[in-house]
């Protein structure tokens, strides 16, 4: 729905100027862009939606309750499932297989980083920019930022600011250095996100526990202290994986950093599936 | 062998909905838009029940307001009702801030620069304010500031107000604080109209009511074929003029009480059986809206009496409101 007409109850129930997510727009950045075109202090709409400021608590915004997105898919009259690709909710459920997952499981050293050149243009915090390891903008080229130039470092939500600025000095974050990213820092980071991508797209707790097994024998055919049977050991990975009722063995953010560290790709990971996995993990992603 | 054949159960009555244009609403709504499009003050006032309430509904429903995610919205007229029991400058405020949607609480300073800011984001051309009869001088001033600082830079936008008050006799609610010598006063004054600042909306006429009567035997026309409502015009008008309802003698007659007595009769009508109004329907009817209106009504035993078929509060919309 591009426009609330006032004849329309949901007029009422409505921001005045509703916005829809951007692509790869991280629900953080969502609720800044809809203080700055309300014309709202900074922080305005997460307090209102989530009841608390929550400066320093970025993880709500990784998984979010459906009662808050519900709320504020009203507010923006949009369907909640436009809100949800926001989050990494629905990546999360289905990679640990479970339904509340818990921020922790995508990683533990969960920042927002900005890129000044993607807030010029169009004022958004990517959800790409949120994963753990990822240092540098991949559509721009240049460093991500955590501190202003004041020293200060990036809140999200301060008190008494003005959105997209810094709390200290008041910078716009579009005013941030553009510093550009080591070439081999890119290419490096490219492989982290395309293991984002493919377990974000077909992660299920079998393709984990793959991705594992193929790191595993890549670690011992490299350090040549034991090569398990191809056969045997794959099935007793998996075995091992359907058998653990407790929580993941691994965030995300460590099973990729071991993952590139060995230098798999997605294409080694999917070339050593069966093709039952392959299917159900076809049909995962795509939904 | 009986052949009596049982005449079929009739639904219940339906009361119907729907906003018509009276003279009332022309003259009315006529005098608004002219303060829109000419971003006019002026204080407009009619007896309570003759329909302004609904006209301004109208009106704002009518004035192509939208919101867009291309933050290019707009919202021409922006009509809130007047906050009560002599509410201070922040109850209009927030009243105000209502009309755009859903607002988080802010402290009242910074909603009263955010008003302005959204208001001349909005395009708002024309403020009106219903009941405005309950504004006191602390509201009053707060819409001549916001008035003001949009007409002043950067936003250099005029805008038209309407405060809509409803009145008796010969007192124009408002127009003696407005005439105050006071510096603030005498401001406000020189920014309303020249020519017409103080309006008062007359009822109907006799033959007013001869043409707003077929829009209601349209609207009853699938639950009472046979309706004629247009012969009894000079009946019903004499029966709302009465002293009763006419309180100034103004020998006009309010929408909302040819709403109730229409409506009232055509249900009469409509329960015992009947295609059509007759002469003794209307009479009981008058009998019962006017002569015994304030008659006691003693409930003994009967508790069926206020009894409301579930069918029929499920489909039933509300009666027309006039304001």
């Amino acid at each position: 729905m591009q426009r609330v007409s006032i004849d329309d109850p949901a007029w009422q129930n409505t921001f005045p100027n509703p916005i829809a997510p951007l692509d790869d727009e991280w629900l953080g950045g969502l609720l800044l862009r809809c203080d700055e075109v309300n014309h709202w202090e900074c922080g305005a709409t997460v307090t209102y939606v989530f009841g608390i400021r929550i400066a320093h608590q970025v993880p709500r915004l990784i998984v979010s309750k459906s009662s808050d997105l519900q709320y504020l898919a009203q507010l923006l009259a949009i369907p909640e499932h436009v809100l949800l690709a926001t989050t990494f909710q629905v990546e999360l459920m289905r990679i640990f297989d479970t339904p509340n997952p818990l921020p922790k499981y995508l990683g533990r050293s969960i920042w927002y980083k900005i890129c000044p050149v993607c807030i010029t243009q169009n004022r958004i915090l990517r959800r790409t920019h949120v994963l753990p390891h990822i240092e540098c903008c991949q559509y721009h080229h240049i460093a991500l930022l955590d501190r202003c130039r004041c020293g200060s470092y990036i809140v999200l939500f301060p008190r008494h600011a003005l959105p997209f600025t810094c709390q200290k000095c008041g910078l716009h974050w579009a005013k941030l250095p553009q510093i550009p990213a080591a070439p081999e820092r890119i290419v490096l980071e490219q492989k982290y996100l395309s293991l984002y991508e493919f377990f974000f797209a077909k992660g299920t707790p079998e393709l984990v526990a793959c991705a594992f097994w193929l790191h595993d024998y890549r670690w011992e055919a490299r350090t040549r202290r034991f090569v398990f049977p191809f056969e045997g050991s794959y099935k007793a990975r998996i075995q091992a994986s359907w058998e653990d009722d407790g929580p993941p063995r691994s965030s995300l953010e460590n099973t990729i950093r071991a993952l590139v560290l060995e230098d798999i790709s997605p294409q080694d990971i999917m070339s050593i599936l069966p093709n039952t996995l392959q299917e159900g993990g076809s049909n995962s992603g795509s939904n | 062998m009986d052949t009596t054949i049982s005449e079929p159960l009739r639904p219940p009555f339906v009361l119907q909905r729907a906003f018509i244009e009276t003279p009332f609403e022309r003259r009315f709504l006529s005098l608004v838009r002219h303060a829109w499009h000419e971003r006019s003050w002026h204080i407009i006032s009619a007896v309570p029940g003759s329909g302004k309430s609904l006209g301004i509904d109208e009106l704002v429903r009518k004035s192509g307001a939208y919101k867009d995610r291309t933050h290019l919205s707009y919202l021409p007229v922006l009509a809130i009702r007047s906050p009560k029991n002599n509410a201070r400058e922040s109850a209009l405020g927030e009243a105000l801030a209502s009309a755009f949607g859903v607002i988080p609480s802010m402290p009242w300073s910074r909603l009263r620069a955010w008003l302005v800011q959204t208001m001349a984001s909005f395009h708002v051309e024309c403020i009106i304010v219903d009941d405005a009869h309950d504004l006191n001088r602390f509201t009053l001033s707060l819409l001549k500031e916001l008035t003001d600082n949009l007409a002043a830079f950067p936003y250099k936008r005029l805008v038209g107000l309407c405060l809509v008050t409803a009145h008796s006799g010969n007192v124009i609610p408002l127009k003696e604080i407005i005439k105050q010598p006071d510096e603030i006063w005498r401001q406000f004054y020189r920014r309303m109209d020249k020519e017409h600042p103080f309006c008062v909306v007359d009822g109907h006429t006799q033959a007013e009511i001869v043409e707003i009567l077929p829009n209601f035997e349209e609207l009853y026309r699938s639950q009472l074929p046979d309706l004629r409502l247009r012969r009894w015009a000079p009946y019903i008008y004499e029966q709302l003029t009465n002293q009763i309802l006419d309180l100034d003698s103004s020998r006009r007659v309010t929408m909302d009480n040819i709403t109730k007595f229409v409506t009232s009769a055509v249900r009469r009508a409509y329960d015992g059986g009947e295609t059509d109004v007759n002469g003794q329907i209307l009479k009981e009817t008058a009998e019962l809206l006017i002569q015994h209106r304030d008659d006691l009504f003693h409930i003994g035993g009967d508790s069926d009496i206020f009894h409301i078929d579930s069918d029929s509060t499920h489909e039933e919309p509300p009666e027309q409101a006039v304001g």
